[in-house]
Parts: structure tokens; C-alpha cells; sequence
């Protein structure tokens, strides 16, 4: 997995380039996985180290959150909780972003042990190997604030402001 | 897809991707314990895994010797024969290994320690905190749904 700042900004950046609202929306696609698949799995992992009888099986299921079918069936449950109008737009931005996540990570190198793109139907895993895992850990300090900067630069401004009187 | 998002058909929708995640997340975890890879199952089968190669990715070092060292990650210690020269306990190291049936140990081919690997953590700790930011700016609960802000 690349940063969780890194893959923000990858958010920010779709966004300063097609200047569409659910900003917030598809940033929360681009740190989802991580957030719901690493972050349980490590602490869980770090409990069981210091003897807490947790299941190992336990520590592995949350990184379905991490895999194309979990992905799309989770953006699928969050975006059901927006409203009815906005329900589609919200779905489409959640996918992008939990997509533009898995994008970024399969760019990387696990020395071949790659990330599962097809399961439960294979165990075949893929990545790309371009990038070292830390990588983008020099990317971070300044291609966060960059990004950032540019969405606001480049956000649609009020509709208010140019809307007929 | 526009059906599939509306409130009529929203409880079954919701209703089977939560299931197919459970689903697939016991599926998932039962495959990971035991799957036919890896040092816990060569050990179980010797003569099938005699000089395979095991690809160990981000495990700590738990335990250092003057011929090779420990790896841990979710199950462990793992022992492993090999130049423990510039490791020291805590590193984060990926391994390129090959299983010693007869001794049964792993016997490493190389090793690249992952210094940034702190900074990296780091970084995923400020990530949860701008997600929360992020949460609390970027949309509001109104009328029983979610609604997002620009």
C-alpha cells in the first residue's frame, strides 16, 4: 500500500483536472481500502502478538476491503446512505476513488507478491512492480499540499456567483 | 444501476453486498490460514517444498543471531539463515528465502530492509486524522441520509 497522504492527493488531483463536485466523496474512496482493510488487520495483528487469542483468520478477512469484488460491494452499502438524488453520483465517485487506490498500489513492489484481483473466483495476484513500497513516502510532503492547492485553485466556484439573477 | 440505487430496492441491495462481504471475508480468512504456501506449510509438507522459494514481504525482525535472525508477521517467529549484518530488532525487511527441507528453515537468497517504513506509518497515522477531517468537513447528516458538501 502506497500512504494514506499520497493517495488523497490522488483524489485532489482527479478533481482539480475534471472539476466536478463529491470532492470529499471520492478523496474517502482513495483511503477507504486502507482504512478498512490495514488498519484493523494491523491492530488486530498487534493484539494477537501480545497474546490476545484472536483468531489468525480473523486478522486476514478485513483485507477483502482491499480486493476489486469487496470494493464494489462496499461502495455500494455507503453510497446506499446517501440520498435518493444523489445516490448515483455518490456510487460512481466512491468506486473512483476506491479504484484510483487499488490503481496507485498495483504500481508497486512486493517482490512479486502482488495484490488479488479476481477473488474468491482466483487466488491469482498481480502488481506492477514500478515503485518501491516506500516510494511515495517522499512524494507525500509536498505532493499533499500541492494537490490540495491546486483542487482549491481549480474548484467550481458558487453557482450563485454567475447564476441569472 | 439507477434502480438498483433506489429506495425501493436500497434494503435488499444493502442487504446482499453485506453479505457478500461476510461471505467473502470468512472465505478469505479461511484461505489465509491455509493456503499452500509459505514456511507453516512447508513445514507439514518437507518433501513437496524441498528448495522452494518463499517470498517474504514486510515481516519484523524479532530476534537477531550471528547466523541469520527472526521474522514475525501475524504468526512467527520464523527462523531465517542468513546475513544479519546491518539489521537490528523492529526493521522492517522483505526476503527472498528457500526452504531447507532438512533442516527446516528458511535459508535467505536477499534481503532489502524498508527504512522508511516509520515514516511511512507516520504518514498512514496523520492519513486516519485528515480522514476524520475530512468525514466531519466534508459531508453532514440531514433527513436521515448522507449529504455531501461541494
Amino acid at each position: 500500500m502506497a500512504d494514506l497522504i499520497t493517495h488523497m492527493a490522488t483524489g485532489f488531483l482527479v478533481k482539480a483536472v475534471t472539476r466536478r463536485g463529491h470532492t470529499a466523496t471520492l478523496v474517502l474512496g482513495t483511503v477507504l481500502p486502507d482504512l478498512l482493510a490495514r488498519a484493523p488487520g494491523l491492530g488486530l495483528a498487534r493484539l494477537r502478538e501480545a497474546g490476545a487469542p484472536i483468531p489468525e483468520a480473523l486478522v486476514h478477512a478485513p483485507q477483502i476491503a482491499h480486493m476489486p469484488l469487496g470494493m464494489l460491494a462496499l461502495g455500494t452499502v455507503l453510497a446506499l446512505l446517501f440520498h435518493e438524488p444523489d445516490r448515483l453520483e455518490a456510487w460512481k465517485n466512491l468506486l473512483a476513488g476506491l479504484f484510483l487506490h487499488l490503481a496507485l498500489d498495483l504500481c508497486q513492489d512486493h517482490m512479486g507478491v502482488g495484490y488479488m484481483l479476481a477473488y474468491p473466483f482466483t487466488t491469482w495476484d498481480f502488481e506492477l512492480r514500478w515503485l518501491s513500497s516506500e516510494a511515495t513516502v517522499l512524494w507525500a510532503p509536498w505532493l499533499g499540499p500541492l494537490s490540495l492547492g491546486l483542487w482549491w485553485w481549480r474548484r467550481p466556484r458558487a453557482e450563485a456567483a454567475t447564476a441569472d439573477p | 444501476m439507477t434502480s438498483l440505487l433506489s429506495n425501493r430496492a436500497r434494503p435488499w441491495v444493502a442487504a446482499a453486498c453485506l453479505g457478500w462481504l461476510v461471505l467473502m471475508a470468512a472465505f478469505y480468512g479461511h484461505y489465509s490460514v491455509t493456503k499452500p504456501v509459505g514456511y507453516r506449510y512447508c513445514l507439514d509438507h518437507l518433501e513437496e517444498c524441498r528448495g522452494r522459494t518463499i517470498l517474504l514481504p514486510l515481516w519484523r525482525v524479532t530476534a537477531l543471531r550471528d547466523d541469520g535472525y527472526d521474522l514475525y508477521k501475524i504468526t512467527g517467529p520464523i527462523p531465517v539463515e542468513g546475513d544479519p549484518s546491518g539489521l537490528a530488532l523492529g526493521d522492517t525487511i522483505s526476503a527472498v528465502t528457500v526452504f531447507d527441507s532438512d533442516r527446516q528453515l528458511l535459508v535467505e537468497q536477499r534481503h532489502e530492509v524498508h527504512h522508511l517504513r516509520k515514516a511511512k506509518v507516520g504518514l498512514g497515522l496523520l492519513g486516519v486524522a485528515l480522514s476524520g477531517v475530512l468525514v466531519l468537513v466534508g459531508f453532514r447528516w440531514r433527513e436521515g441520509g448522507v449529504v455531501a458538501r461541494g
